[in-house]
């Protein structure tokens, strides 16, 4: 009999509902559905990390808890308080096995860990377990009760009150854990998943949830009515079917193992975390900043400093400083990483967090040189109004107090002291030692060298060095192929086996010579490496360009070499605070700044300028610093130093060689033609000879008159065409032999000339000889220039 | 709720993609995306041929409310998220109840289910489907569906035990403009009965074409106009739905139970809309039927006592007969003792409700 309403509010209720064998089938549908849900979620993090545990009870854990708890849930007593007996049941779990289920925790951690070091030699620290192996399975297996019962809740809940976010929650830790890592799962597993979470959403469309009116922000929300019909929904088989269709197609047709990751993908990753990071250290309001792009060679755009302040730096002893922001140790694709992919997996796990236990921050390195030498530090505080929040600007010499304490900073490996904080930091106070060493100097340093081995901290200091020195010389030595090139086509091969002074002289003077500081050049075009464009073609850019290039040379050459970018104090700035304490200086935009670090062994890593008009301008400044290094440096120094004053005039020689090479040809030509003129010409002559007697004709004995009038004219006696007066002014001109042969020569002529005889062989012998010996005798009788004229140049003789 | 959560899944899943630029994560991307689109598509195709009716019965007892609706699928695939948004609203107290209908309806089924509305109170219900959505299966996308025509159910009140005690008969007042059931009378425009002729008659009383046709004299009987004098006022209270149902139970057991007792009375309510007091006399139990149809369409008097008020003022000077003055208010009884006309209160009090039969003596 119907209970008789007496309140006056209306419920409008289902009259008719499921048959108990349509009830029945749901609950089935729902067990297989909550065992589906689990056993995809578990094996599919299975199939990515491997499970320690016994398999047998793992499978009867991942299949046995959500039966039971699903079970539970049906029981319209015991399934109310079901969040409460999974909370008592872990809570007893880690009350009695606390030390056992953490470890097996653990151990977990320390097998995701091993598996995204050996996938993508990422170098992170496995955690100290407890116990011994034989142990772990154990653990392991304790620490998988309390995770597979709270999941196995949710997926209980979700499957019975047909709410399935708690559910897909939980069942999607797992996976994603290990798909944000980028370990492959097994992919029909995680089909399987993805099908059982659609069923799971689809469920909750057309089936009645169980749960209760609920008060929702103090107002009681009516719980829809589901109606029921004795028929199966085949929603959710429908949809799963054709996703799991769609997805097996997809699967099918583009395989994993051929998957590239596209480009694109990736720039949308790096704008995004672009983003993020603008937001969240970049000044956003306020007067704008430039800076440079943390080692982007490809968004190198002019650039147009605003001279707004981003630091200021008050520091107790004014003195010249590099504060470091990005390292870049790793150059590929235009673009500088931090350091090269696995550098810190393998043989150097751990190496940076060994290094601080031995209290030696590769970051501070330059600080603990400073307290061996024996330096007093000075207070520096850095408040950064317009720089990035995101790095802890510091000198090299920085000591490791105050706000630049291992314990406050963050030094990451060793590339970097970063800010902690979600917007970062912008005020900061350290303290930093002293330094007299503004330039490269072999000599200085080599003392330094030599002091700082006397302190009594040096042989602790000197054991971790020599580790920190092979992992320096393993990492930051290397290079791509392509920049290996690059550097090769600028001639650094001459720089092979030389000292590190004579390799940075060669470099600032390459770069003095060919190469322009241009804060304006433009981009490179798309598509090609910005280096490639600076070494060869451009020869213009700005101080990233310029550090670049250094810094791989210096790398070709055999010097571990990191590119560093941040803000440089120069010295015409602080030499006005020279003898005052107390220097406030406003560091502007302007003053971002690139450079090269290179490392010196022993002494750690030092600024080394390479951009035009840096080097220069610290010349200028600490001119008597540097006679006086020039006057205490070795004779091995100096010699190497003269080495570039040889290779020079050598050089201007080879140049000289070459501008003169035009003139030596055309010299060259002249004489070839002059040689190819006399021989030309002496075989005219002797041609003329062998005619003259051989050629028997009144054609060649008049040839042989004009030849010897024309040899008596070069003598200076032009003969007419009197005979008489001819001869008289042969006699008066060469009285000697020429005279007496001429009568006969010329009665010869005249005689084959007017008597119309025929003319004999001796007759022009006679011509002949006289021409031949008059030609000689002129000759003779000529000055040097005489006879090349007579020789050379009429061909006489 | 479940689109914000869908598009965090969504940005989620790109998230990962982008920053893990993996196949698997692709693959997940793609089921995040593929998901709902083929859910949209499916619910567009479903919600082409479905067709939803609200119906339910003109008359209903307050315990027996039943509306029926009928979904009918002529699609191939399944309409998965049906949502009918159904308002009930009490048309005497403006009582509206709102609930929401969820049902899924396989390809080319029709799926037919009974609701039943408990804790329902005697008056026009009006049943209207407000919003009907078709919903995809994740519930990110809907489309609204044409709603049918509102339904009316007259749910009418509850009936209780009611022995009326009669210290004397009815009895009547004057010429009115009702006739006595009882008794012959002279209105010649009203035919009372026919009878054989009987010495004595008037002879203009003779039917004669009837008595042509039967054979013998026939006379007719006229009515008798009278007034009655026996009132019932159910007092309508529409702040309180409970005691109004009560009232309303009470006045129709009552008028019920007259009428098998062969009292003709009066019904006398107070029309909140029209602003009057409505007199319909109640001469049959079809007559009761249509007086509380018309009640139960009207909406109730905001006001206490708004009936017994109009009531007497326009009877103060003159009281025709006895009033059966039915409320729900304790306090009334003594107020009209003070008045000194003839008034029978009927308590319609929770405490009077207790008692299974009640005996009103008039």
């Amino acid at each position: 009999m119907r209970e008789e309403k007496s309140s006056s509010e209306m419920i409008l209720v289902e009259r008719t509902g499921a048959s108990p064998a349509a009830a029945a089938r749901q609950a089935g549908f729902e067990l297989v559905l909550t065992l589906t849900l689990s056993v995809s979620c578990w094996f599919t993090f299975f199939s990515m990390f491997p499970d320690p545990a016994p398999r047998g009870i793992s499978i009867a854990l991942i299949l046995g808890m959500p039966a039971l708890l699903y079970g539970i849930s049906r029981s319209r007593l015991l399934g109310r308080f079901l969040i409460v007996y999974v909370f008592l049941f872990t809570a007893v779990l880690f009350a009695l096995a606390y030390d056992a289920v953490w470890n097996g925790f653990l151990v977990m951690g320390n097998i995701i860990v091993e598996v995204v070091n050996r996938q993508w030699e990422s170098g992170w620290i496995p955690y100290a377990l407890a116990g011994t192996p034989e142990d772990w399975a154990l653990d392991t297996l304790l620490a998988q009760i309390p995770a597979i019962t709270v999941v196995s809740a949710g997926i209980a809940y979700s499957v019975y009150h047909k709410e399935p976010l708690a559910a897909m929650i939980l069942t999607a830790i797992p996976v994603l854990t290990g798909l944000c890592l980028r370990i492959r799962p097994s992919l029909p597993l995680l089909l399987l998943i993805a099908a059982s979470w659609a069923v799971l959403i689809s469920l909750s469309a057309v089936s009645s949830s169980v749960s209760e009116d609920r008060l929702l922000f103090g107002r009681k929300k009516r719980r829809p009515i589901r109606l029921q019909t004795g028929d199966r929904s085949p929603v959710p088989l429908l949809l799963s079917g054709s996703m799991m269709v769609l997805l097996l197609a997809f699967v099918l047709i583009f395989s994993g193992g051929d998957y590239r990751p596209p480009e694109k993908v990736d720039q949308v990753k790096a704008a995004v975390v672009n983003t993020a990071d603008h937001l969240r250290f970049d000044r956003l309001t306020g007067e704008k900043t430039r800076a440079l792009p943390e080692g982007d060679l490809r968004e190198n755009r002019p650039m147009e400093y605003t001279e707004a302040q981003t630091l200021q730096v008050t520091m107790r002893t004014a003195q010249p400083m590099h504060l470091r922001g990005f390292i870049g140790g790793w150059y590929e694709d235009g673009h500088w990483e931090r350091a090269p992919e696995g550098a810190y997996a393998g043989d150097y796990l751990g190496i940076t967090e060994w290094l601080k236990q031995q209290d030696f921050i590769p970051w501070l390195q330059g600080g603990a040189i400073g307290r061996m030498n024996g330096g007093v530090p000075f207070e520096v505080s850095v408040v950064n109004t317009g720089a990035s929040s995101r790095y802890i600007y510091m000198p090299y010499e920085t000591a490791p107090e105050e706000d630049a304490a291992p314990d406050k900073a963050d030094y990451r490996k060793d590339f970097g002291c970063f800010a902690s904080g979600i917007r970062g930091q912008r005020s900061y106070r350290f303290r930093a030692y002293p330094s007299d060493i503004w330039d490269y100097s072999e000599g200085q340093l080599g003392e330094l060298r030599q002091a700082v081995r006397k302190s009594p901290d040096w042989p602790a200091y000197a054991d971790a060095e020599a580790v920190y020195r092979k992992f320096v010389y393993e990492t930051y030595l290397p290079m791509e192929e392509d920049a290996a090139r690059l550097v090769e086509s600028a001639g650094i091969e001459s720089c092979d086996e030389k000292s590190i002074e004579y390799t940075l002289n060669y470099i600032r003077r390459m770069f003095e010579k060919d190469y322009t500081r241009d804060l304006q050049a433009e981009q490179a075009p798309d598509g090609e490496d910005p280096l490639a464009c600076f070494l060869s073609r451009s020869h213009a850019g700005n101080d990233m360009l310029f550090a670049t290039a250094a810094a791989l040379m210096f790398r070709h050459t055999g010097v571990p070499a990191r590119y560093a970018e941040g803000y440089y104090i120069p010295p015409e700035e602080t030499q006005d605070y020279e003898g005052m304490k107390d220097a406030q200086i406003t560091v502007p935009d302007s003053m971002n700044h690139a450079w090269v670090e290179i490392y010196i062994d022993e002494l750690g890593w030092f600024p080394v300028e390479v951009v035009p008009g840096f080097y220069e301008l610290e010349k200028t400044v600490s001119a008597q610093t540097e006679q006086a290094e020039k006057t205490e440096e070795t004779p091995q120094t100096a010699a190497h130093d003269e080495a570039p004053l040889e290779q020079e005039a050598k050089q201007a020689e080879t140049e000289g060689r070459a501008s003169a090479l035009p003139l030596l040809a055309f010299i060259l030509g002249l004489l070839a033609a002059a040689a190819v003129w006399i021989w030309v010409g002496k075989r005219k002559v002797r041609r003329r000879w062998i005619r003259f007697r051989e050629d028997i004709s009144e054609r060649t004995a008049f040839e042989i008159y004009r030849y010897t009038t024309s040899v008596l004219a070069f003598g200076g006696c032009h003969v007419g065409a009197d005979p008489e007066e001819a001869t008289e002014e042969v006699r008066r001109r060469f009285p000697g032999r020429i005279s007496d042969g001429w009568i006969p020569f010329i009665e010869t002529a005249q005689r084959i000339r007017f008597s119309g005889k025929a003319l004999t062989e001796n007759d022009q012998l006679v011509m002949a000889q006289y021409a031949q010996s008059a030609a000689e005798e002129i000759r003779r009788s000529q000055s040097r220039w005489g006879r090349f004229k007579m020789g050379v140049i009429c061909r006489l003789v | 709720m479940k689109r914000v959560v869908c598009i965090l899944l969504l940005l989620f899943a790109a998230g990962l993609y982008v920053f893990t630029n993996t196949y698997e994560s692709l693959v997940l991307l793609l089921a995040c995306v593929l998901l709902p689109l083929l859910s949209l598509g499916m619910m567009f195709l479903a919600g082409r041929n479905l067709q939803v009716e609200i119906s339910a019965d003109s008359y209903a007892e307050q315990d027996d409310v039943r509306i029926q609706c009928i979904l009918t699928n002529r699609s191939r695939l399944p309409a998965a998220g049906i949502r009918i948004r159904l308002s009930l609203e009490n048309q005497m107290t403006g009582e509206r109840m709102e609930q929401e209908v969820r049902a899924s309806a396989g390809g080319g089924k029709t799926i037919r289910s009974d609701l039943s509305v408990e804790g329902c109170l005697a008056a026009e219900l009006q049943v209207r489907a407000e919003r009907i959505r078709l919903g995809d299966t994740f519930g990110l996308f809907y489309r609204s569906l044409v709603s049918p025509p509102p339904c009316r159910i007259l749910v009418y009140p509850r009936q209780k035990q009611v022995h009326v005690l009669t210290r004397q008969a009815a009895q009547t007042k004057g010429e009115g403009d009702r006739y006595d059931p009882h008794r012959p009378g002279q209105d010649v425009t009203e035919l009372f009965a026919i009878r054989d002729y009987a010495a004595g008659d008037d002879l203009r009383s003779i039917h004669w074409k009837l008595s042509a046709k039967a054979g013998k004299p026939l006379t007719r009987q006229f009515s008798q106009p009278v007034q009655y004098t026996l009132t019932l006022l159910p007092e309508l209270d529409g702040t309180d739905g409970k005691k109004l149902d009560q009232v309303l139970s009470l006045g129709f057991s009552l008028s019920e139970a007259l009428l098998e007792e062969g009292l003709v009375h009066d019904l006398v309510w107070y029309d909140a809309a029209g602003e009057e007091l409505i007199r319909q006399g109640l001469d049959g139990f079809s007559d009761l039927e249509t007086a509380y149809g018309r009640i139960l369409s009207r909406p109730a008097p905001r006001e206490k006592k708004a009936g017994l008020q109009q009531y007497l003022d326009q009877n103060r000077e003159s009281q025709d007969g006895t009033l059966l003055y039915v409320t729900a208010d304790a306090s009334a009884e003594e107020m009209l003792q003070q008045s000194g006309m003839d008034i029978v209160v009927v308590s319609a009090t929770e405490k009077d409700e207790a008692d299974e039969r009640r005996e009103i003596i008039i």
